[in-house]
């Protein structure tokens, strides 16, 4: 199990910098949706070992989803309710 | 095993996925990047702790797969959306319809 974190952890290293650096504003809203699944996946492997930890996985899978849908509709001018 | 190999898939995936989100030159391609890491990684990968995890944690990581698979192209749809219509192109853009149309309609209100 510690390789697949190992290379988790490598791949949302790689997604950070994008979120980093990224030029536009939806270019670090997308790195940042892929980290955000990536880190539901962390979550999951560790909850291999501490069976706590799925609920936690779950919130965070709602509220990543949520957050690229706010940010999507504030980029585009309208609010919320639209 | 079967559990193992799926994960160690998914992470490859994964990894692949994520040298494409920094290659890519552009945010409609960078996209297609998000969407291999979504479905093709993520989703793989909770299967395969699926299998591993058998009696306590294969609902949740189920239920969380068929979330995923349902609302990655929701998002990826709509923050691509709200990316053309804020105004940026994509690279080496030739002819743009779209604005033609939108603005043909915008005229008939």
């Amino acid at each position: 199990m510690e390789l697949m974190i190992y290379l988790v952890l490598s791949s949302i290293g790689f997604c950070l910098f994008r979120a980093i650096k990224g030029p536009t504003i939806p270019d670090r809203v997308i790195a940042l949706d892929a980290t955000s699944s990536l880190i539901v996946v962390l979550i999951l492997i560790l909850s291999l070992k501490y069976p706590v930890f799925a609920d936690v996985a779950i919130i965070y899978a709602l509220l990543g989803f949520t957050g690229t849908l706010a940010i999507a509709k504030y980029l585009e001018g309208k609010g919320l309710g639209e | 095993m079967i559990g193992t190999i799926l994960m160690f898939l998914g992470a490859m995936v994964a990894l692949i996925g994520s040298l494409g989100l920094l290659r890519f030159p552009d945010v409609y391609t960078r996209t297609h990047a998000q969407t291999v890491i979504n479905v093709g990684g993520s989703c793989v990968m909770i299967l395969g702790i699926c299998i591993e995890g058998f009696p306590f944690l294969t609902v949740k990581a189920f239920l969380i797969a068929i979330f995923i698979i349902i609302t990655s192209p929701l998002g990826s749809h709509a923050i691509t959306r709200a990316a053309y219509r804020s105004g940026i192109m994509p690279r080496k853009v030739v002819e743009d319809e779209l604005r033609f149309r939108e603005k043909s309609k915008r005229k008939r209100r």
